[in-house]
């Protein structure tokens, strides 16, 4: 495959389930599409989907479940066409009890054909909380966003999503090393009796077991994740703030540097549209977070 | 005499260790009319006649064996040896009464295998007895790699298992960490059931050993139709941090209070049962996982004459998104009194007791940062966003 066919793909995270994630992954798709890009939205929220309700979709004829349990071959199989143009949809709905916790190879295959799909953008819905499986479908992104809303639990919590990612890439690049994997597990537990609080500290840890290459690789890592931070619900100036906070404390204890790309208002318009079972995207263009949605989107391009 | 008893009692655990076959019935029938009520030696017959396809007569002695089990207060074992019974006949509705009578009447909190199955409705432990799978393995087997998913509990009915730990030690070498499972022990880390957990240990057979087998997949299914199950398996797994888990607690505890204010529900049980509960409302100061520090409102002062220290309570957290709450059991570790703009109000300390899984996942979710990163969290958050 030429890397220019490779789609780009943006993954839509951030720890807490109900700031508005799904919300800011279908507006973004849609202006994706208006753009005329063609773009695949996913629902990757395994065992809790509901992005085909936003899209005012009841029943989902086919989802990644029927791709995984094979009676279709290939992600495109699986695809839903919508309302609009240039955008398509896959759907996580189904079977909650098989797919909330695929296996290693069930999640790889998801990833693999993810790349196949043939399209110029794919914008992943994940699911709420850091589990691994969140976290890696994260990882795999091009665009690693993390959505938060202005409350302080929704800031822990899409910093601990951060920081869990961090520590879940290390791990995994590690995984040839079982003594460094050991100490980097270790370290994901915050009261871990090494004492390694921060990545600084894991760092330092590293450099006496693997020496600096392995560190300089590793920080090179690090830098690469690079987080989109949005922040969702904006009812007043300060709150647009909250990328910050995440920003100061990410650079500080985890020597990562997100990115604060931007705000979406808070809009009552889209809780009415979501409870209605309409399509958010009739969201009406005049909408304030349509217009916010559509800035991101172009700084993220 | 003496010589004779001690070379038979040789060679009847030489038989139950799997150290010496006996193939002919006959001869096990002899061994067993002059020890008939060996419930051990009646399962390895058992086991014996059910490879012979004499399915009526295994079951018939594993009823009895476990019968035996029950009234020596070995459980674990009576449930395996009940377990192989329903394996060998197909009844229409299986019945374990007698365990669960037996379970209810033992006095073995101390064992959490023990505590785990005696909690359970009848129900509950026929469904997971259902799901139990009885496993025979050589010395040196390997039960599980470090590194395989961490997709079962096993229960050692008989036997020790050796888990070797190897972890990076202080000086940057390894550390190799080893600990024995004996009998009644268990092993397997399958919570939180959303995580896919790979094994820290590599799990071997030190002696022949008999386990029970509860795959994570069918204990989920379990677990669905009874949540009780669930938050037993958390107890379960949590028991097995042992001294470590105790330490982890209260190091939790002492570097991970968050301090976001959450409106709770207090309800405070009076010691004698004929009282009504003192119900009342307040604000959380800060939470960790080990529990958590209230301002209490204004009604304490009317509604309560006496201490409530070492009281048991039950708090209600009001969570958004949360449509049903998180509900905690506790109990009042300390109460202090504070002024407050010219008032005094009361604090109290509770010290949580029980959570549901899914309470303590919400509580984990919300104290798994570092202190620094907490603090440096809330002085920007004062700073930069507070209105």
């Amino acid at each position: 495959m030429n890397v220019a066919d490779v789609p780009q793909i943006w993954a839509v995270g951030g720890g807490k389930g109900g700031v508005g994630k799904s919300t800011v992954s279908t507006l973004m798709a849609f202006w994706l599409a208006r753009m005329g890009k063609r773009t695949v939205l996913v629902d990757v929220d395994l065992g809790g989907a509901n992005l085909h309700t936003m899209m005012g979709i009841k029943s989902p004829p086919r989802t990644l479940n029927d791709f995984v349990s094979k009676r279709f071959g290939t992600l495109e199989d699986i695809c839903l066409e919508t309302e609009v143009e240039n955008l398509m949809l896959i759907c996580g709905a189904g079977d909650v009890l098989s797919m909330a916790n695929p296996h290693v190879a069930q999640k790889a295959k998801i990833i693999q054909h993810l790349y196949r799909l043939n399209t110029e953008y794919i914008v992943l819905d994940l699911g709420a909380g850091t589990s691994f499986n969140v976290l890696d479908f994260f990882l795999v992104a091009t665009k690693k966003i993390v959505v938060l809303s202005p409350q302080p639990i929704a800031i822990q919590n899409a910093y601990a999503f951060v920081r869990n990612a961090i520590y879940r890439r290390l791990s995994r690049l590690s995984s040839q090393q079982p003594p460094l994997q050991a100490l980097i597990k270790t370290a994901m537990d915050i009261n871990n009796e090494l004492k390694v609080r921060t990545v600084r500290d894991l760092l330092m840890a590293i450099e006496d077991i693997s020496g600096n290459d392995m560190v300089d690789t590793l920080q090179r890592e690090i830098e690469e994740i690079r987080p989109q931070l949005i922040t969702n619900m904006v009812n007043h100036p300060k709150d647009k703030n909250a990328g910050r906070v995440i920003q100061l404390v990410a650079e500080k204890y985890l020597l990562t540097h997100p990115v604060n790309v931007g705000a979406v208002v808070y809009d009552k318009q889209i809780e009415a549209i979501v409870s209605d079972m309409v399509p958010l995207t009739k969201l009406v263009q005049s909408s304030d977070a349509f217009a916010s949605v559509y800035d991101i989107v172009m700084k993220l391009m | 005499m003496s010589e004779n008893t001690d070379h038979t009692n040789d060679i009847i655990k030489g038989v139950i260790d799997g150290l010496i076959t006996i193939e002919s019935i006959d001869e096990f029938k002899n061994i067993i009319v002059a020890n008939p009520d060996n419930p051990e030696l009646l399962t390895v017959y058992a086991g014996m006649l059910e490879k012979k396809e004499l399915y009526n007569g295994a079951a018939s002695v594993y009823k009895k064996a476990s019968r035996h089990f029950i009234e020596s207060d070995m459980i674990l074992k009576a449930i395996h040896s009940k377990i192989r019974e329903w394996n060998v006949i197909k009844y229409s509705e299986r019945e374990c009464r007698s365990i669960y009578a037996a379970l209810r009447h033992c006095d073995r909190d101390d064992v959490p295998a023990y505590h785990f199955f005696a909690r359970m409705s009848y129900p509950e432990l026929v469904a997971v007895m259902d799901e139990l799978e009885p496993v025979s393995l050589g010395a040196t087997a390997v039960v599980r790699e470090q590194d395989d998913f961490e997709d079962e509990l096993y229960f050692v009915v008989l036997g020790t298992l050796t888990e070797t730990t190897y972890s990076s030690g202080h000086e940057g070498g390894a550390e190799i960490l080893v600990e024995q499972v004996g009998e009644n022990g268990f092993t397997g880390d399958v919570l939180p059931f959303s995580d896919d957990k790979l094994s820290l240990s590599l799990i071997e057979a030190a002696s022949n050993v008999a386990l029970l087998k509860l795959a994570k997949e069918d204990l989920i299914r379990v677990c669905r139709k009874y949540p009780n199950v669930e938050f037993l398996t958390m107890e379960l797994c949590q028991s097995r941090l042992g001294k470590v888990g105790r330490k982890a607690l209260h190091t939790i505890r002492s570097t991970t209070r968050y301090q976001v204010q959450t409106k709770v529900t207090v309800k405070i049980f009076p010691d004698e049962p004929d009282q009504s509960p003192l119900v009342l409302n307040g604000f959380t100061e800060d939470i960790s996982m080990g529990g958590c520090c209230i301002r209490l409102g204004e009604a304490y002062w009317t509604g309560s004459g006496t201490s409530v220290i070492g009281k048991n309570v039950r708090i209600l957290f009001s969570v958004p998104k949360v449509s049903a709450g998180v509900d905690v059991l506790g109990e009042v570790a300390w109460k202090r009194e504070v002024s407050y703009d010219e008032r005094t109000t009361v604090l109290i300390g509770v010290q949580f007791k029980q959570m549901t899984e899914e309470d303590f996942t919400f509580l984990k979710k919300h104290c798994y940062i570092g202190d620094g990163e907490q603090d440096m969290i809330y002085s920007l958050w004062e700073s930069l966003m507070k209105k």
